[in-house]
């Protein structure tokens, strides 16, 4: 459009790209931000460089909107799921660790606005804040990751596992009840649960079987918590966060090639399309972790 | 100086530092009150009840529209990008709602459906053996007899009263017995 491109030796272009029918190694040149020319990088098809960035940020919107469907299948089910066994829901939402939780949503926030702040940088051609935002979303994403795993550390020591040994022995603590808040009652093994005889390899199951003559009072006490339904939560809640967590590492790692790609000079103002799309992903990461934390740590 | 070069090199929108940290700052403030509000709730000095949930959410949307606003650009972007936002946001909507429906109200429509057949069948039977030990009952106590001496000189008056009710509940079982 009203785009200044100057075409560096014209007539040597016009042969080039005859031959090469690409014109995708910059031979056209546009004035960034600072004044300096910067390759362009626009494909032949396309009419400008601005309908060119415009097109490959609507086909990352796309994918994006792939990425709340896929997600949203899993908030349904957390959804129904929820409607079903409402107290069985909150009773294991405490098992979860608030302030962790809210720490993760804290660094991830974080990350967004580091993120933004390289595609800041690059917008006004600063590399050196482009590459150091982009090491600082590296770093805190692998950050949320490193609480991610002692989150999932502690629910295993504590015997709750994607698979069938959700349950957790009778006397032990809450996370909840550890920082004081007051919590319902665990979650608890129940006797007579026919899959844990082959699974016995845990200490908090060990301690489960021990009390074989339940009274008939606590026998229904524990059926509100324990049955399979607190293992529903459990397992949506690993799955959540766990596709989630492979998303951030998938961002850790695309984040990573764009700080080396930056390193090496391939951004300027004119062209940092890959830039701008990874940090429209990784915003939408942390979207998705804005409605999962009040969801499984919080309500 | 940022529009300078915002015409210059086609378009694209500079970030405004001053959004990004108030967006930024608007984030975590809204974090700590869902936290805050979580544990007050548990802790019992704020009783959201059923609001819980919508209040957590209403939070939740609010930081999701803040980043993507603001982060993701979307209030300075071309309708396009927002209309593939909020056309995904609108079907997992519908998602939800319709599989709520379904949920929601399963067993419902069957009850009324079945209601005929199994209930009203079973009242229909419990309806005879009533009206049967009351019949029984119609028999055994003259109920019209206590008046008569005062009102009434004559005895035989009282019988055609008595014997009537038990002409109308007879027929009345009939045809409900039939059915």
């Amino acid at each position: 459009m009203a785009t200044p491109t100057v075409t560096v030796d014209d007539p040597h272009v016009a042969e080039h790209g005859g031959a090469h029918g690409d014109g995708h190694h910059g031979a056209e040149l546009a004035k960034g931000y600072d004044g300096n020319m910067y390759p362009s990088r626009k494909q032949f098809f396309f009419h400008s460089s601005e309908q060119q960035f415009e097109a490959s940020k609507l086909g990352m919107w796309l994918f994006l909107a792939t990425e709340i469907l896929l997600f949203g299948g899993m908030f349904v089910a957390y959804g129904i799921f929820r409607a079903l066994y409402p107290e069985v829901w909150e009773a294991a939402s405490l098992q979860l660790d608030t302030l962790l939780g809210a720490a993760n949503t804290v660094v991830l926030l974080l990350s967004s606005l580091t993120m933004v702040w390289a595609i800041r940088g690059i917008q006004m051609d600063n590399r050196k804040v482009l590459i150091g935002n982009l090491l600082a979303t590296i770093f805190l994403a692998s950050a949320f990751l490193v609480v991610k795993y002692f989150e999932y550390e502690l629910k295993f020591h504590y015997g709750i596992f994607p698979g069938s040994n959700f349950e957790l022995a009778e006397d032990t603590q809450t996370v909840s009840e550890l920082s004081g808040v007051p919590a319902l009652e665990p979650i608890v093994v129940v006797e007579g649960h026919a899959g844990d005889a082959g699974h016995s390899e845990e200490a908090a199951a060990g301690d489960g079987y021990a009390e074989a003559a339940l009274s008939e009072e606590e026998i229904a006490k524990q059926e509100i918590f324990h049955e399979r339904r607190a293992g529903i939560f459990f397992a949506i809640y690993y799955m959540m966060t766990g596709i989630h967590a492979i998303h951030i590492l998938i961002g850790i790692v695309a984040i990573g090639i764009l700080a080396w790609k930056a390193w090496k000079g391939a951004y300027s103002s004119v062209w940092y399309t890959p830039v701008e799309n990874v940090g429209l992903y990784w915003h939408i990461v942390d979207i998705i972790w804005i409605f999962v934390f009040p969801l499984m740590y919080l309500i | 100086m940022a529009h300078d070069s915002h015409g210059d090199h086609g378009g694209h929108h500079v970030f405004d530092s001053k959004i990004l940290i108030r967006t930024f700052v608007g984030l975590l403030v809204l974090t700590v009150l869902t936290v805050v509000t979580a544990f007050g709730e548990r802790a019992g000095w704020l009783p959201l009840g059923p609001l819980s949930v919508p209040v957590a959410l209403g939070i939740a949307g609010a930081k999701a529209f803040l980043v993507a606003a603001f982060f993701m650009d979307l209030w300075h972007d071309r309708g396009t990008n927002l209309l593939v936002f909020v056309g995904s946001i609108v079907f997992v909507v519908i998602f939800i709602g319709i599989t709520w429906l379904d949920f929601g109200y399963r067993g419902t429509f069957e009850e009324s459906v079945r209601e005929p057949l199994d209930i009203i069948q079973e009242q229909q039977l419990e309806a005879e053996a009533a009206n049967e030990s009351v019949l029984e009952r119609f028999e055994a106590i003259p109920l019209v007899e206590e008046a008569d001496p005062v009102l009434f000189g004559t005895e035989p008056a009282a019988a055609p009263p008595e014997a009537a009710p038990v002409d109308d509940a007879a027929p009345a079982d009939e045809p409900a017995a039939t059915n």
